[in-house]
């Protein structure tokens, strides 16, 4: 990095990763651009339903990395700090209503106690002794937990952007960049820009510029529903999970009939219920039978729902890969273009834990070895240069 | 006068083929509760696009009142936290 | 798969012609509306009994004749919600008999939207369009009850006028913010049976005495007492009126609500939903419908010509002209708590405190919360383009998903399913 440059780095991407490393790198002083091709939180960020969660997510390296990242955002959301007032811990619940899921809370639970993960359960039962009345009659288990949060995010990427001292160019679309010893080259829809340092934090937009990196683009169908106006609606302190989900985002695969559901409460008071999770698709791309299959799977789980009426429904595009783990990291053949992207569905989760490192990456400093283990090497090296 | 639906704690007449919301007009009742946001609910278009004469059915949960017809017993009552 | 039936959703005169014209043709149509009755808001029946139509009962009955000879091709769902398309091709239906299916083809026939400028008092209870009105006294048989006066402009505000007066109700007011009499030489350009109906309204609006004032604005509107007060402007004359029921309307606009934005089947808008041009024009925009639906099916008949519309346009611009007045051009004159978005109760203030860089479609929407509510926009976006300078059509930025309108879990989960591409889930414990 230079001082001739006009930025020591550029963030393509403002969702919350790309939001996050910008805010990161600006505390370490380094001067920092953000540019993206819409708008702050344009894509998958503006779709999430804002569950940081750790329970979710895949043991081992992933639930590391999340339980590292949970314990930092509190941190962050402590008073007069950057997610303050954006960051809300609050209960979660995870129920089962198969004997297959019933195993998946088990082993959930081994995962929580063994890794030392910031989430403790706070009471595993029967659904009638839950602290949420109203589960349906199939529903046989509920896991209690403490410890994890909810975080905007569209309200976080604005929290990590807010503070002067990061420039930000949108829209400004990313075609092309030269990857060279002390700099990249950057071609944009604005003109020509200059950095030490380029990251990528450009979600499914990487696939436009690396078109052999093995991303793929999996959407989920989202409903949201009008606000609770009738007496009768059970008090919700925390989103409901399905253990079907747990079953559908580990290694093996789990022969299981029960359509995933999690339910939502958001601050105004409406619901988000979700999701399918589809190869390809886009924001408009929802159907009547997947969205009947989600709501039935809800209904079944706390009956109540049925009265409730949905105003929206879209589907939040995240970008995954091959083999599950975000990209994290720098090619050789690319010097100092640095990836960071790939995280389904996790990425609220995981930004201030990868906004910190990978800001660190950029300043050159020593990184945390869970996030080393997500460098992009790990792919074969051939044709992954920008066109 | 063919019968009556049930609003808070009085019965209000109706014709049959009326709507809720024709009953309760006419009875003087055009104040069908308070919005999350301070405001009004009460028929505003009359057709079910506004989503403004919002009221809750007993059983079934928030409804366009002047989409709904009236049957004889039927409970209704204003959006929950409402006067 | 995909059904033999095509779907018209609205069962008013573009609809009822529509779905008639696609059945001569050999057509399987079903019909869905969500009001009780077939007819829609022009020709909206009485549902409590009393058959004495209000008004035009020899059209209406002309109409239903036209679908009752076509009755074995045409299935007519009423009191049902048309939820929408989904990308797949499939139509949901909800209520009584609600389903799901995959039309052949889709004729969107869902009517006009009517537009009422924002201003102080207009969300009070008690205060409608003009829609709420009609519908209320065509399917009661009889007038919403209490003084009523009605302001706005345009030949609705005569027609309805007309029809409260021998329901027994006349308004206490017509308040009429333009000047429709400045424009002799327009209004003689019109047909000879548009002027006879404009002839027997004013006729029996000056029968009963009904108090009409040209260039006149409700410029506000307070409760107290239990009536309404109507702050009102004649030419600089400032007066107030007493009233139980307002009924406000600012014009008719095209209703792209629906209308999905890349359909795997022909999908085609007829009548005031399409172009407002009126009843008459809505029946035959209806056969146009229809004739463009068979002909993207490749199933056209041949060639009989349509009627052509232009008249109908010609009259529209007359009318116009004659009802025009620069009322919206006030809109930025509006105290700055005036409330915008109803649903969500932001005000033009609100709008105001906005960035110069927020005031495009999609940040009006997701920073300043413009049309994010149950509406769907239908009832402010109008203005905050205006107000903005923006382009924007409700329908296309808000209208384009499903679904159409606020709809119960339990309804879409009732609806049957008849695509024949339902797969099994078994809730089953293992």
């Amino acid at each position: 990095m230079s001082r001739n440059q006009q930025y020591d780095a550029i963030i393509a991407g403002a969702g919350i990763v790309g939001a996050s490393i910008a805010w990161h790198a600006a505390r370490k002083g380094l001067r920092i651009a953000v540019i993206d091709s819409k708008g702050p939180a344009a894509a998958a960020s503006g779709a999430s339903d804002g569950a940081v969660s750790v329970a979710s997510k895949r043991s081992g390296i992933i639930a590391a990395l999340a339980g590292a990242s949970l314990s930092y955002c509190r941190v962050l959301a402590e008073q007069a700090q950057v997610l303050a007032g954006v960051f809300h811990t609050r209960p979660s619940y995870l129920f089962a209503r198969s004997d297959t899921e019933t195993d998946a809370l088990d082993r959930l639970t081994a995962m929580l106690t063994g890794q030392g993960l910031p989430v403790g359960v706070t009471r595993d039962g029967a659904a009638e002794k839950s602290s949420v009345a109203g589960f349906g009659n199939s529903v046989t288990r509920v896991l209690e937990l403490s410890g994890e949060g909810h975080m905007l995010g569209y309200e976080a990427t604005q929290a990590f952007m807010e503070p002067s001292g990061i420039d930000g160019y949108w829209p400004c679309r990313l075609d092309a960049f030269e990857a060279m010893k002390d700099e990249v080259v950057l071609q944009t829809s604005i003109g020509e820009l200059r950095a030490g340092r380029l990251v990528l934090a450009t979600g499914m937009g990487t696939a436009n510029l690396m078109p052999d990196l093995p991303l793929i683009a999996r959407s989920g169908q989202l409903i949201i529903t009008d606000r609770a106006v009738a007496a009768d609606w059970p008090s919700l302190p925390g989103p409901l999970t399905s253990a079907a989900y747990l079953l559908e985002k580990s290694a093996r695969n789990f022969p299981n009939t029960l359509v995933p559901v999690v339910i939502d409460p958001l601050s105004t008071g409406q619901l988000l219920i979700g999701s399918s999770r589809e190869d390809g698709g886009c924001e408009e791309q929802t159907d009547f039978h997947t969205v009947r299959r989600i709501l039935s799977s809800g209904v079944a789980s706390l009956p109540a729902l049925a009265r409730r009426r949905i105003i929206r429904v879209f589907a939040g595009v995240r970008t995954a890969t091959v083999d599950g783990l975000p990209i994290v990291g720098e090619f050789p053949e690319t010097p100092n273009v640095l990836l960071a992207t790939g995280f389904e569905g996790d990425g609220i989760c995981l930004a201030p834990l990868i906004g910190r490192e990978v800001a660190a990456m950029v300043a050159g400093e020593h990184t945390m070895a869970e996030v080393n283990a997500l460098s992009p090497m790990r792919f074969t090296r051939q044709n992954v240069a920008s066109r | 006068m063919t019968g009556y639906i049930r609003w808070k704690d009085r019965d209000v007449p109706y014709e049959q083929g009326e709507t809720l919301a024709q009953a309760l007009n006419r009875a003087g009742i055009s104040y069908f509760g308070t919005t999350h946001s301070g405001q009004s609910h009460s028929v505003f278009c009359g057709i079910g696009q506004c989503q403004n004469c919002l009221v809750i059915l007993e059983g079934t949960g928030p409804c366009e009142a002047c989409r709904t017809l009236c049957q004889d017993g039927l409970s209704v009552s204003p959006v929950a936290g409402a006067p | 798969m995909t059904d033999h039936r095509n779907l018209v959703v609205g069962a008013g005169p573009a609809g009822l012609s529509a779905a008639a014209a696609l059945a001569r043709a050999g057509q399987q149509v079903i019909v869905v509306d969500q009001s009780p009755q077939i007819g829609g808001a022009v020709y909206a029946q009485n549902r409590t009994g009393d058959t004495r139509p209000l008004s035009h009962a020899k059209e209406r009955r002309a109409l239903f004749d036209v679908v009752a000879a076509q009755r074995d091709r045409i299935e007519i769902h009423c009191s049902t919600s048309f939820v929408g398309l989904d990308y797949q091709g499939n139509a949901l239906i909800t209520g009584v008999g609600g389903f799901l299916f995959q039309p052949k083809a889709v004729i969107m026939a869902t009517g006009a939207r009517e537009l009422v400028q924002p201003r102080p008092g207009w969300t009070l209870p008690g205060v409608t369009n003009f829609g709420a009105l009609q519908v209320d006294l065509k399917t009661a048989g009889r007038p919403p009850e209490g003084r009523i006066a009605i302001a706005g402009s345009g030949p609705l505000l005569y027609a309805l006028g007309a029809q409260l007066t021998r329901a027994g109700n006349a308004p206490v007011a017509i308040l009429d913010a333009a000047h429709p009499y400045m424009h002799p030489l327009t209004t003689l350009r019109l047909p000879l049976p548009i002027l006879r109906e404009a002839a027997g309204y004013m006729l029996t609006l000056i029968r009963a005495r009904v108090s009409i004032l040209s260039g006149t604005r409700v410029l506000s509107v307070e409760e107290g007492n239990g009536a309404l007060s109507l702050n009102t402007n004649h030419s600089g004359r400032f007066r107030t009126v007493q009233v139980d029921r307002l009924g406000l309307h600012d014009g008719l606009a095209r209703n792209d609500y629906g209308l999905p934005q890349n359909p795997t089947f022909p999908v085609v808008a007829a009548g005031d939903c399409r172009d407002v041009l009126g009843r008459f024009a809505a029946i035959k925009d209806g056969n146009r419908a229809a004739a463009e639906i068979l002909n993207q099916l490749g199933a056209s008949a041949p060639g009989k010509s349509l009627p052509s519309l232009n008249t109908d346009e010609m009259v529209q611009r007359h009318l116009e002209r004659i009802f025009g007045h620069d009322g919206h051009k006030k809109l930025n004159d509006l105290p700055a708590e005036t409330i915008l978005c109803r649903c969500e109760n932001r005000t033009l203030a609100d709008l105001k405190a906005l960035p110069a860089a927020d005031q495009t479609p999609r940040m009006l929407r997701l920073n300043g919360r413009f049309g994010m509510g149950a509406c769907q926009g239908r009832f402010c976006l109008d203005w905050v383009a205006k107000l903005t300078a923006t382009e924007m059509d409700p329908g296309r930025i808000c209208g384009q998903r499903w679904p159409l309108r606020p709809v119960s879990i339990a309804e879409i989960l009732n609806a049957a399913d008849r695509s024949g591409n339902e797969t099994q889930i078994q809730e089953s414990a293992q």
